[in-house]
């Protein structure tokens, strides 16, 4: 027995120490290769391991893809970097969770692309400036430094506006409003309608938002319409004093008005764990019916259809229309949302990534995105030919919304993190407790005046530390 | 009835040599015996803690950027900080409320499970303790449900007395009560079964002759079982501290994600530190709690240090 129980000692002994050995061999430098690492999102990977596929006819190192959630992806590449493993092509958008990509560019370790944009994508003999969808490069999105440079590229883009319930409208339904005024006008018949109550499906409110978060989709539709495109860039530039502004003002104003016309229980549901209640509310046939059809309209993405899929009843029609105008003659704006990709300056394989991005916006690069997960990418190719690449009707109409409308991208010049001071916050998030929660009960003009405040101070703050 | 105090017999004091001194042969042996916890303390908790007041010392994003000393200056601007105060509030005041009433229900349930013939008392054992093994998000999914407008709980009782409800959740007035509610919910059944095993092992000879005495139950609590139980209420109280500072951060992100000024330090910090970019000035906050709970927890246990009471 006992000399059973030292056998089985010595083995176990033995098995522990090749444990051992085993996590000092893992520890070996890895041979370096071409590292792809990308947010798995609703977009799916299979467009990448369908480009990858393409990619090596022509290369014959090897690939490597990372890819995971939200959840995970940011803690994998901030591991890696840390690990000073860079990934070489890095696609993943600006106000992640843990803001990695504004990490990187306050890091200034992204490579320059601007070069590239003036050579020809594979297969082709076109300019890859050229390429591009117009108006998507001049912006602090893929110039975060606002010197002309361009460190980040449009991945994806999608237009943001109001969402509604089509079969609400139309003949027998509501009219649709074009300009504010018209959409004020909507929100007093119906809160004539209401006579003090509570609002239900036939008597709903005018408004509703998933969160605070969406309404930059409005935010920069509003601003650009009422400051014009001079302040609306000194704007985002932080320039001092630009918040107290009459035609800044004027476009907050419009933010802060929506106040008098949500639903009431929006703001209980503003967060991540209850945004769909209010995104159900839309819905007129919903099969929440806590909520069901209790506001006309809210602002909302392209990824919004699939997003809801699975919980619209059968034959349900979303409508999409652009953020309401100014002018009833004028163009409205449509806040257009950039998913982003870029090159790490540290990656081995800077250009093969950048041979990888010239794929990607080629028309063979659009057909292979188009396949996997349905989406256009920003070339004018992809837009004109995406009937032929298999890509819905539906997200077609969606793109339609550009004709004879301006497409604007919001994002502020980059800053270095100061303490104590979140952007997203002051700007949007903060939006629920301080003008939407049913608590607050002072006039819009006031509200306007404390939030033209906070943005004041805040951006005194952030002008300092703009990256040069 | 009075406790009596007795004589305690600890370990036995280690032989000594004719000189009053330790071998050293012994002495080597108990060095070499203590090196392997003495190495995984180091690693794992000195360590830690130097890196923690260095990084706070930094100016640094955590990724990918350049580190430099900037000392105080993250230490400067959280004291000053609005948002850091109200974060520390909050603290305060769920450690203060979530304890205080923790402790008051658990300590009623413990000593109703424990010696009363209660009829199904291991049914009530179990139904108390199950909210302590459901994940936080589940019971803050419960909680919001109950809180939410248009179908929640609360939102029923509004309509029959025929006012609007838009959400306690949404409210800067009662959402901390809100969260507050749900940790004690989450904690009751587990510091109950610590106080019904501290109060299992009173001698049931005690209780007999209170009886006898005359004594009634509440009397029979407050002379026999909360000074039988006193050291283990004690330690608990030390574990409240750290889990409701550990537990709250659960709580208020699945909850509010620090909406409606609900912040408290640590979902704070890990705004700061995470999603706004300023890792040091993150670690600052991280070494004040530190000191905050370290401090908190040596007064506490100074203020109900008694004569130990054994039977």
């Amino acid at each position: 027995m006992k000399k059973v129980k030292r056998l089985i000692v010595a083995v176990l002994a033995v098995v522990m120490c090749f444990g051992v050995f085993g996590v000092f061999t893992g520890c070996k430098k890895e041979e370096k290769v071409f590292t792809i690492l990308g947010l798995e999102g609703g977009r799916g990977r299979q467009y990448i391991d369908d480009l990858v596929t393409e990619f090596k006819k022509t290369y014959d190192g090897k690939v490597e893809v990372v890819m995971s959630s939200t959840n995970t992806i940011e803690d994998t590449l901030t591991n890696r970097i840390n690990a000073g493993n860079y990934p070489d092509l890095i696609i993943l958008n600006l106000n992640m969770p843990k803001t990695s990509v504004e990490k990187l560019i306050q890091g200034k370790n992204l490579e320059d692309l601007s070069g590239l944009l003036g050579e020809n994508v594979a297969g082709e003999e076109v300019k890859l400036q050229d390429k591009l969808v117009d108006g998507l490069l001049n912006s602090y999105t893929t110039q975060p430094y606002g010197d002309g440079k361009t460190y980040l590229l449009p991945a994806y883009y999608s237009p943001t506006g109001m969402f509604y319930d089509a079969s609400r409208f139309g003949t027998d339904g509501y009219t649709l409003p074009e300009t504010w005024e018209e959409f004020f006008a909507l929100g007093e018949q119906l809160k004539a309608a209401q006579s003090g109550g509570a609002a239900s499906a036939t008597n709903p409110s005018l408004f509703t938002f998933p969160t605070a978060g969406y309404f930059d989709s409005v935010f920069y539709s509003v601003l650009a319409d009422y400051a014009g495109d001079e302040k609306y860039m000194k704007a985002l530039g932080y320039t001092d004093g630009i918040w107290e502004d009459a035609d800044v003002k004027a476009a907050l104003t419009q933010i802060v008005k929506l106040k008098d016309y949500t639903l009431s229980t929006t703001a209980a549901n503003a967060n991540a764990d209850n945004f769909t209640k209010n995104q159900q509310a839309v819905i007129g046939d919903s099969s929440d019916i806590s909520v069901k059809g209790t506001a006309l309209f809210m602002p909302n993405g392209d990824w919004l259809p699939g997003e809801m899929a699975s919980t619209t009843p059968e034959g349900f029609e979303w409508g999409f229309m652009p953020i309401p105008r100014k002018d009833k003659d004028g163009s409205a704006f449509v806040t257009t949302y950039v998913e982003t990709m870029m090159v790490h300056s540290k990656g081995a394989f800077k250009d093969v990534a950048k041979d990888f991005i010239k794929l990607y916006y080629s028309d063979k690069g659009a057909e292979i995105v188009a396949k996997a997960n349905g989406a256009i990418i920003p070339t004018k190719a992809a837009l004109t030919n995406a009937s032929a690449n298999g890509v819905s009707q539906s997200t077609i109409d969606m793109y339609n919304v550009y004709s004879g409308n301006s497409a604007v991208i919001g994002n502020f010049a980059a800053t270095k993190a100061v303490p104590d001071l979140v952007w997203s916050d002051i700007l949007f998030n903060d939006l629920t407790e301080n003008v939407f929660a049913t608590t607050i009960t002072k006039d819009v003009t006031t509200l306007v005046n404390e939030w033209a405040a906070r943005l004041e101070q805040a951006s005194d703050q952030l002008r300092a530390n703009i990256i040069k | 009835m009075k406790a009596v105090a007795l004589p305690t017999g600890g370990p036995k004091p280690l032989k000594l040599n004719r000189t009053g001194k330790m071998s050293t042969r012994k002495l080597g042996f108990i060095c070499l015996c203590t090196i392997p916890t003495t190495v995984l303390f180091v690693i794992f908790v000195i360590f830690p803690i130097v890196s923690l007041v260095n990084t706070s010392f930094m100016e640094w994003n955590g990724m990918d950027g350049e580190k430099a000393y900037i000392f105080f200056d993250n230490y400067k601007v959280l004291f000053k900080s609005s948002n850091f105060w109200n974060a520390f509030k909050n603290t305060v005041f769920l450690i203060v409320v979530v304890t205080a009433v923790t402790i008051g229900l658990s300590l009623y349930f413990a000593s109703v499970l424990a010696r009363k013939k209660t009829k199904g008392k291991t049914f009530f054992r179990v139904v108390f303790y199950i909210p302590n093994i459901l994940s936080i998000v589940v019971i803050s999914a419960i909680v919001s449900a109950i809180l939410s407008p248009g179908t929640g709980l609360v939102s029923v009782f509004y309509n029959w007395a025929g006012k609007v409800y838009n959400g306690w959740l949404a409210n800067n007035k009662t959402v901390m009560w809100c969260i507050a509610a749900a940790m004690v919910w989450q904690a009751v059944g587990y510091y109950m079964v610590m106080y019904i095993a501290g109060m299992d092992s009173i001698p049931d000879s005690l209780y007999e002759a209170a009886d006898l005495e005359g004594a009634s139950s509440s009397r029979q609590f407050f002379s026999i079982t909360l000074p039988l139980t006193w050291e283990v209420i004690r330690t608990t109280l030390t574990f409240f501290i750290i889990s409701t500072i550990n537990m709250s951060f659960l709580f208020v992100d699945a909850m509010t994600q620090g909406d409606f000024g609900s912040h408290v330090l640590l979902t704070y910090m890990y705004q700061q530190a995470y999603t706004n970019s300023v890792y040091g000035y993150g670690m600052a906050i991280g070494v004040t709690l530190f000191v905050f709970a370290y401090a908190l927890a040596l007064i506490v246990q100074m203020l109900t240090r008694r004569e130990q009471v054994e039977y």
